[in-house]
């Protein structure tokens, strides 16, 4: 039985985040800007009552500026016990891959990404799938 | 519902839930009939029921509580032998307490007296004739119940059943009515365009039944003190063993019932109470034996809830708080200074442990830092409602009274804008809102040195704007300023917005994860329109705007409490020379042109307002003379002090910054007051030796 990720399109890459780890997927949601709030944090979401940090993986990962209208999927994760929001460029299928095949991060990949990973599989059409760590990418940020 | 309903609700709750237990007790008691500690909560619950019952002026009901209290201090006392009659009667004494209760509940008055028969009934077991005949008729009766006083009883035992609720569900509950709330505003605001008519008095309808839902809620809400006082023997005693000490602790009225977002934040009051006493107060076995006291040090934690209020009082015997070493470190700290420090008695000295960057301790333990946090403390209680005082007694102890509200209530807020941003300020820190037009604006808001004060009512009030406090772009507008007049614990201070809203009562939510570290933010709420606001803390803007003085207290308010270095305000006399004067004595600053100056036998003089006001030029001996007759304008520091008022004639205002008098390096010369921003040296004017020197005119 392989594992199941969710995939996400961030700048140029393919980011997975375990299926089980995925309460929900939103898109357009709007975000209450935080200000004095550390970069990663785009601001605040109000999503059926539940408030929630909403993070930017574009930031955390250290790539450039999203353009203000692009649009955007909410990745809401639980981590330390409370739901936040993780912001990728767009949603794309959910994957199945073989656990066995999963390769270790390597150090050639810049390391603000690579601490953020868990591995790395090569999916059929050789594109790669960065397996992230939720609670390593949302960790970081001041608690 | 009125303060007066709510505390007889409470007394009834109370009461009901001590008639279960009595109950309980009393059967527990046919078994155990010579159990001193059984027998005293009986009494206990008794007693309690009797002492309200006398404070709300239930006299029928007191009289009836009173007769069973004397029965089982008799049976406490061993004055009287436990006979199972006794107990069938102390079980129809609360029967009869219940029937009181009942009668309280629907009509508000006790209704008849208690029935003389259970009265004499308690009294014979007294009479000490076991078996008399007076006992066992009203026994009797007892067996066989009316169906009216048997109906309640059945009830109130079905009442007894609670369920568990899911912690997230309270929460969800609590924001739901919380954004019902918001709602009821909203339509409040419609109903009140419309003249009468159905809306109003649907409006009232909704505002009835939301207000009773949401105090439904909250006591839903409540959670036992209990449930975080409980840990701390433990805590304490681990600690303890670390440091090599002996502790251990008291508790009391671990039963108190509060929010459970409050007793969270009770709960990280006490562990830093806990940690500095058991660190800081409670002395070496060694130490404590030397000076007589039990080697064990002892901590006592009380709940006790009064009104709507619930109060902890934290306690240790240790080596109490020496106020004048307190004072010393916070002179040495540079967080007051020697004159402040003399002004202060032993209650103000010890309120200085609340200053952040005070440390009573010498040495830096990795258990409480650096007599860590009693600032932080007090602040996370004032963001639940609540406060913490402190007294101590050196040799004997401290003791820190912790006062908090027993529901998380809704909160009125301020809505104001800024830099396109939505924020609300709880109403109770803003004074007043101000908007000036743009002539008032330049009138009455001087810009010294980029910092811009605001004449409020003869003080100078510091202005900051929200936008640039928040990191923000500052919008400009010529329209003139709004402001809100914020009191952050005694530092008085504008902030300038956009543009301020309506007030809207909300619920106030913890902020959430990566931004809870923000000071400026005190939560979160959810607004009408479904988008969050941020909730401002007066206290954090305070402190990340750099506001580091008490402003001068407008006219006849009262002065507030020193809590920082004095600021002063630095300017540039002729001919060079660096001059300051207390900010306290500064009313305000003007740039005048030289054509409202007139001379007055040799003295140069302004017209201010109904006063004449004598101006002096300052040059460099420092002597008094008439300003110098020149073209343009003047900047001119007004002062007032007892004596009157004077102008100052100076170069230039340069800038308002904390600072200290330092003993002057010249023997006999003018003290010095030394400027802590930089180090620079100016030198302190005593504006009332000026406007002695001047000749006063008022």
């Amino acid at each position: 039985m392989g594992k199941q990720y969710c995939s996400f399109i961030v700048g140029e890459l393919l980011v997975g985040i375990e299926v089980d780890r995925v309460r929900e997927i939103l898109t357009d949601q709007e975000v209450t800007p935080v200000p004095l709030a550390p970069t990663s944090v785009l601001g605040l979401l109000n999503l059926r009552g539940e408030l929630m940090t909403v993070v930017d993986a574009r930031r955390r990962l250290g790539l450039h500026e999203r353009d203000g209208d692009q649009p955007a999927a909410h990745v809401i994760v639980v981590t330390g016990g409370e739901a936040l929001s993780l912001v990728f460029d767009a949603e794309k299928e959910v994957v199945e891959v073989d656990p066995a095949t999963a390769r270790d991060v390597p150090e050639i990949i810049p390391s603000e990404i690579r601490t953020l990973l868990s591995e790395i599989y090569e999916l059929a059409d050789s594109t790669l799938l960065l397996a992230l760590d939720p609670d390593r990418a949302l960790s970081l940020i001041a608690t | 519902m009125s303060d007066d309903d709510e505390i007889i609700q409470a007394f009834l709750e109370e009461s009901r839930e001590g008639l279960d237990q009595l109950e309980l007790d009393l059967i527990e008691l046919e078994t155990r009939p010579r159990d001193p500690e059984l027998l005293a909560q009986i009494y206990r619950s008794v007693h309690s029921i009797k002492g309200t019952c006398g404070f709300l002026g239930y006299q029928g009901l007191e009289a009836l509580t009173h007769r069973g209290e004397d029965l089982l201090d008799a049976l406490r006392a061993g004055r009287l032998a436990f006979a199972p009659a006794i107990a069938t009667s102390l079980l129809r004494l609360s029967d009869a307490i219940r029937t009181f209760l009942s009668a309280i509940e629907t009509t508000g008055e006790e209704g008849a007296d208690a029935d003389p028969a259970i009265l004499a009934e308690l009294a014979a077991h007294l009479e000490d004739r076991p078996g008399a005949a007076a006992a066992e008729r009203p026994t009797h009766e007892a067996a066989q119940p009316s169906q009216d006083s048997a109906a309640p009883d059945l009830r109130s035992g079905l009442h007894e059943t609670s369920i568990r609720v899911d912690v997230d569900l309270l929460d969800r509950l609590m924001d739901l009515v919380g954004e019902l709330v918001l709602v009821r505003g909203k339509v409040g605001d419609l109903a009140a365009e419309e003249d009468g008519g159905e809306l109003v008095a649907s409006y009232r309808q909704l505002r009835r039944i939301s207000g009773g839902l949401l105090e439904s809620v909250m006591r839903a809400r409540l959670q036992q003190v209990g449930t975080v006082t409980r840990k701390f023997p433990r805590i304490a005693r681990d600690l303890a063993a670390s440091m090599e000490k002996l502790v251990s602790v008291e508790l009391h009225g671990e039963d108190v019932g509060v929010d459970r977002a409050v007793n969270e934040a009770l709960g990280d009051a006490l562990v830093h109470l806990v940690r500095n006493m058991v660190d800081h107060g409670i002395e070496s076995p060694a130490d404590r034996i030397a000076i007589g006291k039990n080697p064990e040090g002892r901590l006592r934690i009380a709940a006790s809830h009064e009104g709507g209020r619930v109060h902890v009082e934290v306690s240790d015997d240790g080596r109490g708080i020496d106020p004048e070493r307190l004072a010393a470190g916070a002179v040495s700290a540079g967080l007051i200074s020697h004159e402040e420090a003399d002004t202060l008695d032993g209650e103000g000295c010890l309120e200085l442990i609340f200053l952040p960057g005070l440390s009573t301790k010498t040495s830096v333990t990795s258990v409480s830092g650096r007599g860590v946090g009693m600032d932080a403390v007090r602040a996370n209680l004032e963001r639940v409602g609540g406060g913490i005082t402190v007294a101590s007694d050196v040799g004997q102890g401290t003791v820190f009274r912790i006062d908090v509200p027993l529901t998380v209530a809704v909160v009125p807020t301020v809505v104001v804008h800024a830099a396109g941003g939505r924020y609300c300020v709880p109403q109770g820190e803003v004074q007043e809102v101000v908007h000036l037009g743009p002539d008032r604006a330049r009138k009455e808001v001087s810009d010294v040195s980029g910092a811009r004060l605001y004449r409020l009512r003869g003080g100078l009030l510091p202005l900051f704007d929200l936008a640039e406090v928040l990191g923000l772009p500052r919008s400009t507008s010529s329209e003139g300023i709004t402001l809100l007049v914020l009191d952050a614990s005694g530092r008085r201070f504008g902030i300038v917005v956009d543009d301020v809203g309506a007030t809207v009562e909300v619920v106030v939510k913890p902020l959430t994860r990566g931004i809870r570290s923000i000071p400026v933010f005190a939560g979160v709420t959810i607004m009408s329109d479904g988008r969050p606001a941020l909730v401002l803390d007066p206290d954090g803007l305070a402190d990340r705007a750099g506001l580091t003085t008490a402003a001068p207290a407008a006219s006849t308010e009262e002065a507030p409490v020193v809590r920082e270095a004095p600021s002063w305000l630095v300017a540039t006399g002729t001919g060079g020379r660096q001059l300051a004067v207390t900010m306290s004595s500064v009313w305000r600053l003007e740039r005048l042109r030289r054509d409202r100056l007139q001379r007055v036998s040799q003295t140069d003089v302004i017209h201010y307002g109904d006063a004449l006001i004598p101006l002096v030029r300052l040059d460099d001996d420092l002597d008094l003379g008439p300003s110098a007759p020149d073209d343009g304008e003047v900047d001119v520091i007004i002062c007032n002090s007892t004596a009157g008022w004077i102008g100052l004639v100076v170069e230039s205002i340069e800038d308002i910054v904390p600072g200290r008098l330092v003993p002057s390096a010249v023997p006999g010369g003018p003290g010095m007051a030394r400027l802590e921003l930089d180090g620079r040296l100016a030198e302190p004017l005593d504006v009332e030796a000026l406007i002695a020197g001047a000749g006063v005119v008022r």
